[in-house]
C-alpha cells in the first residue's frame, strides 16, 4: 500500500509543500527504494512548483552521510559510535564540569534555521535549566535581515498570500529573489505578464536571473542597494508619501542633510531613473516591495532590508521578506517570546569569537554547522580548542568533525512541528519517514539533556520586543552613506568584490543543501566567473587558472567567462571549501553579528608554467 | 479547460517566462535515476533555457542510430532503448535542436521519454509540474502558435529589457 504525504520543503522560508508517496509496511532500505517526491498542485504559496532543492529534498534523507549513531571522541582523538546512554553521559557529565568550573555563563547554545517552533522552545528551557543567557539562531543572513526589519520601525502591510502579488500593478524586487527562492517567480511573472503590462522593478547589480525580468531594469553599483533605496525614500518623502509615519519626521531630517549628488554617485544611479517605478508604487493601486537579497550579496543587508520596509510603508505597497532558513521567523519569534536574546546574551557570532578568545567553553550547536557555515578561518580554528563542542547533525558537517559529541538528528521530513514562513504561515510539517539507524529529532535529543539537568529555579523572562528603534536605524544608514564610514569599509586589499554566485541548487551559506548532489552537478568544480573586459584585461580565457587573492586566503581557481557580469564584481559558487575560505568574517558592533558584505579580492594571472 | 490528446501534447517552453532556475532539469535528474535529459541552452548574456526534445514527426535521432535504439512508440514519443544504446553519440550529433545532452550517463544516450510514467497516468512532464514560473506546459503546440510569448520577443530583442 502507498500512503500520501504532504510535508514542506526545508530549504528556504518559502516553504514549498510537496508530498512524499511512501510504500508503506516495506522494509526500510533506504529512503530513495520506497519513497517518490511527486508536486503538490494544492500547495497555497507554490502551487505544485518546486525549485532545484526542494527536487532534492529527498536526498537529504538518504544521503550517504547521514548519521546513524551517536558519536563521542575518545582519548585518542577519534570519533567513535557509541550508545545513546553513553553519549548523553558524556555530554551531561562535561557539560555540568564546565558549568561548575566556569559558571553556567561560559556556555552557548546556536540553533539552526530547520528547527520548529516546538524544538526552539525546548531549547529555551534548556538554556534556562543551565543557566545561561547565550542563546540565539545560527544563521548569519536571516539574522541580520531580521535584526534591520526590526530596528527600522516600519510596520508596512504584510504580503499572506500569493494572490496579493499577482493582483499587483507595481512591484519593487530588490536582489536576486529568483535565485534564492525561485518559487515566487510564478506570482511575480503572472503580476508582470498576465492581464495587464504591469511595472517590474528589479533592483541589483549584474544581471541576475532576477533582474533580467525588469521593467524598469535599475542597476546600481555592486552591493549598493542601501545607497539606491536611500534614493527612493527620499523622492517618496519629498512627494509627500507617509508623511503621517511616526519615523517620517526622523527621516526626512537625515535625508535632508544628505548630498543627494554624492548619494547618486554611490549607488550608481539618479533619481531620475527611479521616478518611472517610484510613481508606479505609489500610484499603483495595489503595489509590493519583495526583498531577497542573499547571502552576502548587498554592503548591508540589514539597511537594505529596513529600507525596503520604510519605502514599502511609506509607498502604501505590501512588503515580503525572503529568508534562506525555512524557519528563521518562527525561531526568532519563538525565542522571543522565551524571553531571548536577553541584552546580556551573547549573539550567534559573538558565541563564536568568544569561542575563539576562550569566553565560552561549551557550545551545542542543534541542527546546525557553525563551523561550515560561517565563511572564513577564525571559528574553525576555535572549534578544535573548545573544551566542549556538541552537536545534533543529521549530517557529516565540518562542526561535527572538531565535535566530541555528535548526535544523530532527523531533520525535515523525518520529525513534525510547525515552522513559520516568509509569509507568516504557520505550517505544519509531517514526519513522512522515520530517521535513519538510532538518530532521535532535535526536540527528543533537548528533551532528554533536560531531563538530566536539574530543573531551573530561574522565572522565565516575559517576551522580548523588537529593538524598534528608527533613530539607531537612520544614524546608521547615515554612517553608512558617509563616505568616510564607507571608505573605512574598504580598507581591505583587491580591487573586485567577491560574490557568492547564486545558484539555485543551493541555500546561501550553503548548509544543508551545499552536501545535495545538485550544486556540485551544476558546478562541479571551484571556478571564478569573470566579466569578459575583465578577462581580456587579464589576458585570460576560459578554463585558464587564476589566482584569487583575499585578505586572508588566496585560491587558484579556473575561469568562466559571464557576459551577464559587471566589471568590478567576481562570482564564485560558494559550496566549495577553498572558495569559503576566500571571506573572512568580523563582528559587527551594532549587529552584533556576521557582518556579511561581500569581500575584496584581487585577481591575477599565475606566471605561464604553472597555467 | 478542454486539454488535447496526449498524442498531440508536447513540452513548450514560455521563452519570456523561465528564470533559468533549472529546477525542470533536477527534477528530470531524480525522476530519471540521475539522468539528466535536459540540456542547458545558454543564450549569450540573456537567458538559459531547457532545451526539450521536441518528439520530431520524422525524428533525425532515430535516423542516425545505428542499432535501432531510438524509435517511435505507438502514442508518437521518441524513445530511447536503454539495452540497444551502445552510446555511440550519433543521435547527440544528429538532433538538430541538440535536445541530447552530450554527457552520457551510465554509458547511454540520455534521452527525454515525456515522463511516460506520469503521463500514462493522465498526469504531467515533472518537468511542468516542478517549473518554478510557470514557463513550461504540456500542450498541443499548435495552440501556441500566435501566442507572443512563444515567439521569444525576449530572446529576439537580446536587451536587458523585455517585451514591454
Ligand atoms: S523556493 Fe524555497 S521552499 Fe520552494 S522549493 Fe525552492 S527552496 Fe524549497
Ligand atoms: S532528440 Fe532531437 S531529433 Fe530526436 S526526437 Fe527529440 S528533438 Fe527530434
Ligand atoms: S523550471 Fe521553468 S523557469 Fe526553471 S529553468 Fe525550467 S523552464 Fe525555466
Amino acid at each position: 500500500m502507498n500512503q500520501d504525504q504532504r510535508t514542506i520543503c526545508p530549504f528556504c522560508s518559502m516553504g514549498c509543500t510537496l508530498r512524499i508517496n511512501r510504500a508503506v509496511g516495506a522494509p526500510y532500505v533506504g529512503a530513495s527504494e520506497i519513497a517518490r517526491l511527486e508536486y503538490d498542485e494544492e500547495g497555497r504559496v507554490n502551487r505544485g512548483s518546486l525549485c532545484a532543492k526542494g527536487n532534492m529534498a529527498l536526498e537529504l534523507l538518504t544521503h550517504a552521510s547521514r548519521f546513524e549513531s551517536p558519536r563521542v571522541r575518545g582519548a585518542d582523538g577519534e570519533l567513535e559510535r557509541t550508545s545513546w546512554d553513553t553519549a548523553l553521559e558524556t555530554l551531561g557529565t562535561k557539560l555540568r564540569d564546565i558549568v561548575a568550573r566556569h559558571g553556567p555563563r561560559s556556555v552557548g547554545l546556536l540553533l539552526g534555521p530547520t528547527l520548529t517552533n516546538e524544538e526552539t522552545v525546548q531549547a529555551a528551557a534548556l538554556a534556562r535549566a543551565i543557566g545561561t543567557p547565550h542563546v540565539d539562531q545560527a544563521r548569519p543572513e536571516d539574522h541580520v535581515v531580521l535584526e534591520g526589519l526590526g530596528r527600522c520601525s516600519a510596520r508596512p502591510e504584510p504580503i499572506r498570500d500569493v494572490q496579493e502579488i499577482e493582483a499587483c500593478q507595481a512591484i519593487l524586487v530588490v536582489g536576486d529573489l529568483f535565485t534564492h527562492a525561485p518559487c515566487i517567480a510564478k506570482p511575480v511573472l503572472h503580476a508582470r505578464y498576465d492581464n495587464r503590462r504591469n511595472l517590474l522593478g528589479t533592483l541589483g547589480f549584474w544581471k541576475s536571473r532576477t533582474f533580467l525580468f525588469g521593467k524598469p531594469v535599475l542597476r546600481c553599483l555592486a552591493g549598493r542597494e542601501a545607497a539606491a533605496l536611500t534614493l527612493f525614500l527620499h523622492m517618496a518623502l519629498e512627494q509627500g508619501a507617509g508623511a503621517n509615519l511616526p519615523w517620517a519626521a526622523e527621516a526626512r531630517a537625515m535625508l535632508d542633510g544628505l548630498d543627494l549628488a554624492e548619494i547618486e554617485r554611490l549607488a550608481g544611479l539618479t533619481r531620475e531613473e527611479l521616478t518611472w517605478l517610484g510613481d508606479g508604487l505609489r500610484d499603483a493601486e495595489s503595489s509590493a516591495v519583495l526583498f531577497g537579497c542573499g547571502f552576502a550579496e548587498s554592503e548591508r543587508s540589514d539597511l537594505t532590508a529596513g529600507l525596503c520596509a520604510l519605502l514599502a510603508e511609506a509607498t502604501g505597497s505590501r512588503f515580503l521578506a525572503m529568508l534562506g532558513g525555512p524557519n528563521a521567523v518562527g525561531v526568532r519569534s519563538a525565542l522571543a517570546a522565551a524571553g531571548f536574546p536577553t541584552e546580556d546574551g551573547l549573539r550567534s557570532a559573538e558565541m563564536l569569537a568568544a569561542a575563539g578568545t576562550g569566553e565560552l567553553k561549551a557550545l551545542l550547536a542543534f541542527g546546525c554547522d557553525p563551523v561550515g557555515a560561517y565563511p572564513g578561518n577564525v571559528f574553525r580554528e576555535a572549534a578544535h580548542e573548545l573544551p566542549l563542542l556538541a552537536t545534533t547533525a543529521p549530517l557529516d558537517s565540518l562542526t561535527a568533525a572538531a565535535a566530541h559529541v555528535v548526535l544523530p538528528a532527523g531533520t525535515w521530513g523525518e520529525k513534525s512541528g510547525t515552522v513559520v514562513n516568509a509569509f507568516g504561515h504557520e505550517v505544519q510539517m509531517e514526519a513522512v519517514m522515520p530517521p535513519p539507524g538510532t538518530a532521535r529529532t532535535d526536540g527528543a535529543i533537548i528533551g532528554a539533556l533536560l531531563a538530566s539537568l536539574p530543573p531551573s529555579e530561574a522565572e522565565p523572562a516575559g517576551p522580548v520586543e523588537d529593538p524598534a528603534d528608527a533613530a539607531t536605524f537612520f544614524k546608521e544608514l547615515e554612517l553608512y552613506l558617509r563616505l568616510e564610514a564607507r571608505d573605512e569599509g574598504a580598507r581591505e586589499m583587491g580591487t573586485h568584490w567577491l560574490f557568492p554566485e547564486a545558484n539555485p541548487g543551493q541555500t546561501g551559506d550553503g548548509w544543508l543543501t551545499g552536501p545535495l548532489s545538485w550544486p556540485r552537478h551544476e558546478s562541479p568544480e571551484p571556478i571564478v566567473a569573470l566579466s569578459p573586459a575583465h578577462a581580456r584585461s587579464l589576458g585570460v580565457r576560459v578554463g585558464d587558472i587564476v589566482r584569487v587573492r583575499s585578505r586572508d586566503a588566496s585560491a587558484n581557481l579556473a575561469v568562466r567567462i559571464e557576459e551577464r557580469l559587471v566589471d568590478d564584481v567576481v562570482l564564485v559558487p560558494p559550496h566549495h571549501p577553498e572558495i569559503r575560505r576566500l571571506s573572512a568574517w568580523r563582528l559587527d558592533g551594532v549587529l552584533r553579528d556576521l557582518d556579511v558584505r561581500p569581500e575584496r579580492v584581487t585577481v591575477e594571472t599565475l606566471g605561464e608554467e604553472t597555467r | 479547460m478542454i486539454q488535447a490528446p496526449v498524442e498531440t501534447r508536447r513540452i513548450v517552453l514560455d521563452l519570456d517566462r523561465c528564470i533559468g532556475c533549472r529546477a525542470c532539469a533536477a527534477a528530470c535528474h531524480i525522476g530519471h535515476n540521475n539522468q539528466t535529459n535536459l540540456v542547458p541552452g545558454k543564450i549569450a548574456d540573456v537567458a538559459i533555457l531547457p532545451v526539450h526534445c521536441r518528439h520530431c514527426e520524422h525524428p533525425a535521432c532515430a535516423e542516425a542510430c545505428p542499432c535501432g535504439a531510438l524509435y517511435k512508440d505507438a502514442s508518437g514519443f521518441v524513445r530511447r532503448s536503454e539495452i540497444l544504446c551502445i552510446g555511440c553519440h550519433g543521435c547527440a550529433q544528429a538532433c538538430p535542436f541538440g535536445a541530447i545532452p552530450s554527457e552520457f550517463v551510465r554509458g547511454v544516450a540520455p534521452k527525454c521519454d515525456l515522463c511516460i510514467d506520469r503521463v500514462q497516468g493522465g498526469s504531467i512532464p515533472r518537468c511542468v509540474a516542478t517549473c518554478t514560473a510557470g514557463a513550461l506546459s504540456f500542450v498541443d503546440p499548435e495552440e501556441t502558435i500566435g501566442s507572443p510569448s512563444y515567439v521569444g520577443g525576449r530572446i529576439q530583442s537580446r536587451g536587458m529589457v523585455r517585451r514591454p
